[in-house]
C-alpha cells in the first residue's frame, strides 16, 4: 500500500507541472488560444487573417499613397516561442499560378496551398499582380513531440507559441495581427495508473460527461480536477477524507448540473484509503429549464426579417447550451413561442420608452420604470420569465443588448428578473451572449485604461498566472467578431450556481446547492472562471 | 480597388499622413466591431472629424448597397466572403452540439442572416456617425448615400 501510495503520488507531481514564468506581455488585440497537447488534434486550423482591403479598411482606394502588393508591400511574419517548424501558413484564395510565384524565401511548400514557415523571421512577398486582400490561415502542425534517449516519443512540455504578422510598405508598418497560444499540460489531470475512479450512471448521450472532483489524495488536497468519458474513468487514489474539502460537480450534455457536496452523504462514502473505490455518480435531472419571453416589437415591413433572425438567434442558443454542457435548456423559443407585438401604434409606443431610457440610463440604473411603462402596456412584459425584445430602436445602434438585472428590492422575490433588448444588426450569439448575463456571467477579455489613458487587457487572466485564460471565441468575449461558440466549466457552473443567477433569482432551479462566485473569486468551491475540460 | 494618388514613397509628410489614417481607421474599427461598446468608442470616431468620412462614407454605401442584394454569398467584397466562411464554420460547430440544429436552420439562411446583420450594424453605425458629425462634408457623404449618387 506504502508502495502505491508514493507511486501515485510520484505520477501526480509529474503532472502538476509550474506553469513557466510570463515571457511576453498579454497582447491587447489579435488570436489567443490555450491548448491541452495531449488531446489537441493532429493539426490545430487557426482564426484567419485578412491582409489586405476590407468594408472598413479602406485601403488603397481612400489612401494618399498606393499601398498595393503592386507597389512592393509584403508581409513579414515572425515564429518564436517553445516550439519549432510548428506552424504553416495555408493561402486561402490565390490561384495556383499565384501560388507558385509567391516569393517566402525561407518557406518550404507541403501542400498546394500551405507553407511552412521556420521559427524566426520570414517574409511573404505577394505576386505583384495580385489585387486585393489576401486570407491567410495558419496551422500548427501536430504533435508536439520529442525523441527521447530510449527512442520513445515523449510529449512536449507546455510552452507558448508566438506568430505575428506585420503588413510593411517603405519600411512602415500599415497592419498587424497576432496569435499568441498556450499549450499546456491537460490540467491537473489524475488519469494514472492508481484505480479509483468515477462511474457515470444513466449516462446515455454520445458525448462524454465531465466531472470536477475536489477531494484528499496521499499527497495532500486537491481542488477542481477535471475529468471526461462515457462510463467509467480513472480518476486516481482519493482518500477518505479528514481535512480537505470534498465535492463533485457533473457536467452533461442533455443533464441538468449536479453539485455533490456533502460530505456525510452516501455518496462520499465510496472513497476509502485503497484504490480501486469505484464512486457512482446517477445522472438523473433533466437540464433546468429557462423560460424566455421573446417579443417582437418592430414595424411590419421588417417582420419577417427579425422573426427570422429570432428563431436562428434561439435555435443558436440552445445548441450553445447543450454543447458546452450547462445543463440548461431554453423553452420560448420556437416560432410560435414567439410573440409579434403587432400594432403599429404599441411598436412604436414601446421603441419610444426604449430610445431614451438607452439614452438616458446606459447603466440600467431605472429598470424598474421602464419595467413598469412596459407593464402598463400589458401583457409585454411577463415577470416570470427572461423577457427579450427585439427592437428597432435607433439609440440601440451603439449598444444592441443589454441585460440589466431588475432591483431585487423593487420587486416581488422571484419576479425580478430583468430585461434584454436585441438590436437589429446583433450576431446570431448576441442573444446567447446577454442569457450568459441573465445567467449572472461577466464579460471577458475587457479592454481596460489606466488613470493616464493606456489601454491594457483585463478580464483575460483569471488565475494569475499571467496568461489569458480565454479565447475570443468565448461567449462572455465582449466584442465581435463571432464566433463566440463556447462556455468554460467554470462559466457553467456559476450560471447554474450563483445566488444571482436567473435560474435563482427566478426560482427556476428550486432546491439546489448556490454559490456566491464572482468572476474574479477562487477557492474551494469557486473554481477559477477558466476551468474547462479542453 | 486602386489608388488614384501616385507618391513618392519616401515622402516624409505623407508616410505621416498614411500613419495617422492607420491609427483612425483602427479608431472606427473599434467602433465597428464592439458589442456593448464602452463609453467613448463613438465619441473617438466623431472627434476625428472630417478626416474618417471618406472611411465612413465608403462603409455606409458599400453596407447600403449589398443589403438590396438577393444573395450576398454570390458577392465578390473580400470582407463578406470571408465573413461568410467565418459563419459556414460556426453553423458546424453548431451543428456538432447540437443534431437537432440543422434540422431547425439551414446552413444558407444562417450565413445570409450573419451577413445581413454585419452589414446593417457597420450601414447603421456609419450612418449614425455621420449624422451626429454633423459637418458639412458628414452630411454630403450622408445625403449622397440616401439618394444613392455615391454609390460604388
Amino acid at each position: 500500500m506504502a508502495a502505491s501510495l508514493v507511486y501515485c503520488a510520484h505520477l501526480l507531481a509529474q503532472q502538476l507541472p509550474d506553469k513557466p514564468a510570463i515571457q511576453a506581455p498579454l497582447p491587447v488585440t489579435g488570436y489567443y488560444g490555450r491548448f491541452c497537447i495531449a488531446k489537441a488534434a493532429t493539426n490545430v486550423q487557426l482564426p484567419a487573417t485578412v491582409f489586405g482591403c476590407g468594408v472598413a479598411d479602406c485601403c488603397a482606394s481612400c489612401s494618399v499613397i498606393d499601398a498595393s502588393w503592386q507597389n512592393g508591400t509584403r508581409i513579414e511574419v515572425t515564429v518564436s516561442g517553445a516550439f519549432e517548424n510548428a506552424v504553416s501558413l495555408r493561402f486561402e484564395n490565390l490561384t495556383p499560378d499565384q501560388l507558385n510565384s509567391l516569393n517566402i524565401p525561407n518557406g518550404q511548400f507541403i501542400a498546394e496551398s500551405e507553407v511552412k514557415i521556420p521559427s524566426g523571421e520570414s517574409t511573404v512577398q505577394v505576386p505583384r499582380d495580385f489585387s486585393g486582400a489576401i486570407l491567410i490561415t495558419p496551422v500548427i502542425n501536430m504533435p508536439f513531440t520529442a525523441g527521447d534517449d530510449d527512442g520513445e516519443p515523449k510529449t512536449h512540455p507546455p510552452g507558448r507559441l508566438n506568430v505575428e504578422f506585420k503588413t510593411i510598405f517603405d519600411e512602415l508598418e500599415l497592419g498587424q495581427a497576432g496569435y499568441v497560444m498556450d499549450w499546456d499540460d491537460c490540467g491537473p489531470s489524475i488519469t494514472t495508473t492508481c484505480l479509483d475512479a468515477v462511474e457515470f450512471q444513466n449516462h446515455t448521450d454520445s458525448e462524454p460527461a465531465v466531472v470536477m472532483l475536489d477531494g484528499e489524495t496521499d499527497f495532500g488536497c486537491i481542488n477542481d480536477v477535471i475529468e471526461s468519458g462515457m462510463a467509467t474513468i480513472p480518476v486516481g487514489n482519493f482518500l477518505e477524507a479528514f481535512s480537505c474539502h470534498e465535492e463533485a460537480v457533473v457536467f452533461a450534455r442533455d443533464k441538468a448540473m449536479q453539485i455533490f457536496e456533502d460530505a456525510d452523504s452516501l455518496i462520499w462514502s465510496a472513497w476509502t484509503d485503497l484504490a480501486g473505490d469505484i464512486q457512482p455518480f446517477l445522472l438523473g435531472d433533466p437540464r433546468v429549464e429557462l423560460p424566455l419571453n421573446i417579443q417582437i416589437a418592430v414595424p411590419n415591413n421588417i417582420l419577417a426579417g427579425v422573426l427570422a433572425q429570432a428563431v436562428i438567434d434561439g435555435s443558436t442558443a440552445q445548441s450553445i447550451m447543450q454543447g458546452n454542457r450547462m445543463g440548461i435548456s431554453l423553452t420560448g423559443t420556437d416560432l410560435n413561442d414567439l410573440v409579434v407585438v403587432g400594432q403599429a401604434d404599441r411598436v412604436q409606443t414601446i421603441n419610444d420608452l426604449i430610445n431614451p431610457w438607452i439614452t438616458n440610463n446606459p447603466n440600467c440604473a431605472n429598470v424598474v420604470d421602464l419595467v413598469n411603462d412596459l407593464s402598463v402596456l400589458g401583457g409585454v412584459y411577463d415577470p416570470q420569465k427572461l423577457n427579450i425584445y427585439y427592437v428597432s430602436s435607433a439609440a440601440l445602434t451603439g449598444a444592441h443588448f443589454r441585460y440589466c438585472p431588475a432591483d431585487p428590492t423593487n420587486q416581488p422575490q422571484g419576479l425580478s428578473t430583468g430585461v434584454v433588448f436585441i438590436g437589429r444588426g446583433s450576431s446570431a450569439t448576441s442573444f446567447t451572449h446577454e442569457i450568459g448575463h441573465a445567467l449572472s456571467l461577466d464579460h471577458v477579455g475587457m479592454r481596460c485604461r489606466d488613470i493616464l489613458g493606456i489601454e491594457f487587457p483585463c478580464g483575460w487572466d483569471y488565475d494569475h498566472n499571467g496568461y489569458k485564460d480565454f479565447g475570443q471565441d468565448n461567449l462572455m468575449f465582449v466584442d465581435y467578431p463571432d464566433p463566440r461558440l463556447f462556455f468554460s466549466i467554470g462559466q457553467a457552473l456559476r450560471a447554474n450556481a450563483n445566488e444571482t443567477s436567473l435560474l435563482n433569482t427566478g426560482l427556476h432551479r428550486i432546491g439546489e446547492p448556490t454559490r456566491i462566485c464572482d468572476s474574479f473569486r477562487r477557492n474551494k468551491i469557486c473554481p477559477v472562471l477558466s476551468l474547462d475540460s479542453y | 480597388m486602386s489608388c488614384s494618388v501616385e507618391v513618392k514613397k519616401t515622402d516624409k509628410g505623407l508616410r505621416a499622413t498614411l500613419q495617422d489614417e492607420l491609427s483612425n481607421n483602427g479608431v472606427l474599427r473599434a467602433w465597428l466591431n464592439c458589442e456593448e461598446c464602452q463609453e467613448g468608442q463613438l465619441e473617438q470616431v466623431l472627434k476625428l472629424g472630417d478626416d474618417i468620412v471618406p472611411q465612413l462614407g465608403q462603409v455606409l454605401d458599400l453596407s447600403t448597397k449589398y443589403l438590396a442584394s438577393d444573395s450576398l454569398e454570390d458577392l465578390e467584397a473580400f470582407q463578406l466572403k470571408y465573413a461568410a466562411q467565418v459563419a459556414r464554420d460556426s453553423y458546424a460547430v453548431l451543428s456538432d452540439m447540437n443534431p437537432r440544429f440543422k434540422k431547425q436552420v439551414r446552413e444558407e439562411q444562417f450565413v445570409d442572416a450573419q451577413l445581413r446583420r454585419l452589414l446593417l450594424r457597420y450601414q447603421a453605425r456609419a450612418a449614425l456617425s455621420l449624422e451626429l458629425m454633423g459637418t458639412a462634408r458628414s452630411k454630403a457623404a450622408l445625403a449622397g448615400t440616401q439618394s444613392g449618387k455615391n454609390r460604388p
